[in-house]
């Protein structure tokens, strides 16, 4: 265990003034902040609506987030952490450490698996702060007479349990694949075919139309638990990571 | 218990179809600093990378530390340090912050990665980026890394590509000194010029088979004395020789042939002085290293 708890810092370490990195702490806070302003500067325009004005921000939100967003952030991390092995033409110096390779590859994966989680959280937790500023700034729109936390809460958790099958298969992808060109444009094909296919009746079995489908649960009903694409999501990434490890057990470093 | 700090029997190795290498059997001592010679594509990195059971599927035995590769990676990893190829850095970080992750992850105390620093003469450039550094550089924070955790052997594969002469003095001079304190080296070269000065051992690997091995007296103990001549016609003194002594050839410009006694030398003086020639000087000269090991290897050696 000493040995994963090692591997998983020094994956943090590693990934200093990288891609990855950058976009875990920034993208959020980008994100909230046009959010933010857009709120802040059409507040007319959301209190006119009626509606309950977290579900308001959520759908604006979400829309872009499902689609786009969580599948391209997914991607970068993905490719961003291998890509630090690759650069460096690192694996075969990282397999020379008297580590096991199992603990090697669980410590990068749960790295990049805290990177998205870390997203998540810190998104939504500065979705509630942008809420909160704005009954405060403008409480013309209404924030402070609804209580939507759970909602949204639930939310971002399904998100980011929906976008596990995404990742684990960039995360293959990005090991497999040195250059960017292949896993992230496989991706991004994957990601718009995901986005179109979200309403086709088999699209539950599709990883890559996980998120969009739980964004258009969302409209229809805003209760919804849990649904058929996360098995498949969890299922995917559970096979998925054990391929990954029978590959690095097998990986000969020419 | 084997006497041999690396040993391995009848190794063999394919890339697919293709064979590599040809039952490779290495004998390194401990405190051994073994040379492992070869051209490039010879099989020197493909052993290394056996030895670090970075090529998992090979053919034959391989042991260090008397311990199997294949049973014992995890023990054998903890005591071995290595260079492969070209030190693997992360370009963005800096030459500290890399030796700090791995110090890290070998669980040492940070003050060694500043020693390291020093030791490798990085210790000015230690906040610099890597992507900044110099080729030179790059290979000493790789033998860095290679020393940080203190081991008990060294593999080196080519350690002094990219350094200039002074900085090939001064791995020479670290590598010595780390020998002195008992750690067993192996370095691979595709220069026996380059390291010859310091190897106590020499393994030369051609086409993937090893054509020699032993200690490096063993080989110089075999380097066969030849006759150099000049005179004031050289070109004609070769031609007089050339009829008697088929093995005569040219050395830096003067009539050399080996396989001659003492007393054909003075009856050879006679004769090219009755032929009307001047000598100057009749010198024995023994073969360099580097002639030795390019007729081992039955190639001739690259015209500068």
């Amino acid at each position: 265990m000493t040995h994963f708890w090692l591997a998983l810092r020094s994956e943090f370490l590693k990934s200093r003034r990288t891609l990855a990195l950058a976009t875990t702490i920034w993208l959020p806070v980008f994100i909230a902040g046009l959010y933010f302003a857009l709120a802040y500067f059409k507040a007319e325009d959301f209190a006119k609506t009626g509606m309950n004005p977290w579900v308001l921000l959520a759908q604006n939100l979400f829309g872009l987030y499902s689609v786009l967003i969580l599948p391209m952030y997914a991607m970068v991390v993905a490719f961003s952490t291998n890509q630090i092995e690759h650069v460096a033409n690192a694996w075969k110096n990282v397999f020379t450490l008297p580590y096991p390779r199992l603990t090697i590859y669980v410590a990068k994966w749960a790295f990049a698996f805290l990177l998205i989680l870390m997203f998540s959280v810190l998104l939504c937790g500065l979705v509630f702060f942008e809420g909160n500023l704005l009954a405060v700034l403008k409480p013309e729109i209404g924030f402070q007479d609804y209580h939507s936390y759970d909602l949204i809460g639930r939310l971002f958790f399904k998100f980011f349990l929906a976008i596990l099958g995404v990742f684990s298969i960039q995360f293959l992808l990005s090991f497999l694949w040195r250059d960017f060109i292949r896993p992230v444009g496989t991706g991004l094909a994957l990601t718009i075919a995901g986005a179109i296919l979200a309403g086709w009746k088999f699209a539950w079995l599709f990883p890559y139309s996980a998120t969009p489908r739980i964004n258009e649960q969302f409209y229809k009903d805003k209760t919804a638990l849990w649904g058929p694409e996360l098995w498949v999501s969890l299922g995917v990434t559970l096979a998925l990571f054990g391929v990954g490890y029978l590959l690095v057990l097998r990986r000969s470093t020419r | 218990m084997s006497d041999f700090l690396i040993e391995t029997e009848n190794l063999t190795f394919a890339y697919g179809s293709q064979p590599i290498l040809h039952g490779i059997s290495l004998r390194v001592k401990p405190g051994a600093v073994y040379g492992f010679i070869g051209q490039n594509g010879a099989g020197k990195t493909t052993t290394i990378k056996v030895l670090l059971s970075l090529l998992p599927e090979f053919g034959g035995q391989v042991r260090l530390f008397g311990q199997s590769i294949r049973r014992h990676r995890l023990d054998i990893l903890a005591r071995t340090g290595a260079l492969v190829e070209e030190p693997a850095l992360y370009q963005h970080l800096t030459g500290q912050e890399n030796l700090l992750n791995r110090a890290l992850l070998l669980h040492l105390p940070g003050q060694r990665a500043l020693d390291i620093l020093r030791q490798v003469g990085l210790y000015e450039a230690r906040y610099k980026k890597v992507a900044a550094y110099s080729q030179g550089m790059r290979q000493r924070l790789g033998i860095g890394l290679a020393l940080l955790g203190a081991p008990d052997l060294l593999i080196l594969d080519e350690p002094t590509n990219g350094l200039d002469p002074n900085g090939i003095r001064e791995i020479r001079e670290l590598l010595t000194g780390l020998s002195r304190l008992g750690v067993t080296v192996f370095l691979s070269s595709h220069l026996l010029s380059e390291v010859e000065k310091i190897v106590t051992d020499l393994g030369i690997i051609h086409q993937g088979r090893l054509l020699f091995q032993g200690p490096i007296e063993s080989l110089r103990d075999s380097a066969r004395e030849e006759l150099r001549l000049d005179t004031s016609d050289n070109r004609r003194c070769f031609d007089l020789l050339q009829a008697d002594y088929p093995q005569v050839g040219w050395k830096n410009g003067l009539p050399s042939l080996g396989g001659v006694s003492r007393e054909e030398v003075a009856r050879l003086n006679a004769r090219l002085v009755g032929q009307g020639l001047a000598v100057y000087a009749l010198e024995w000269a023994r073969k360099d290293l580097e002639q030795l090991y390019f007729d081992i290897i039955q190639t001739p050696p690259p015209t500068p």
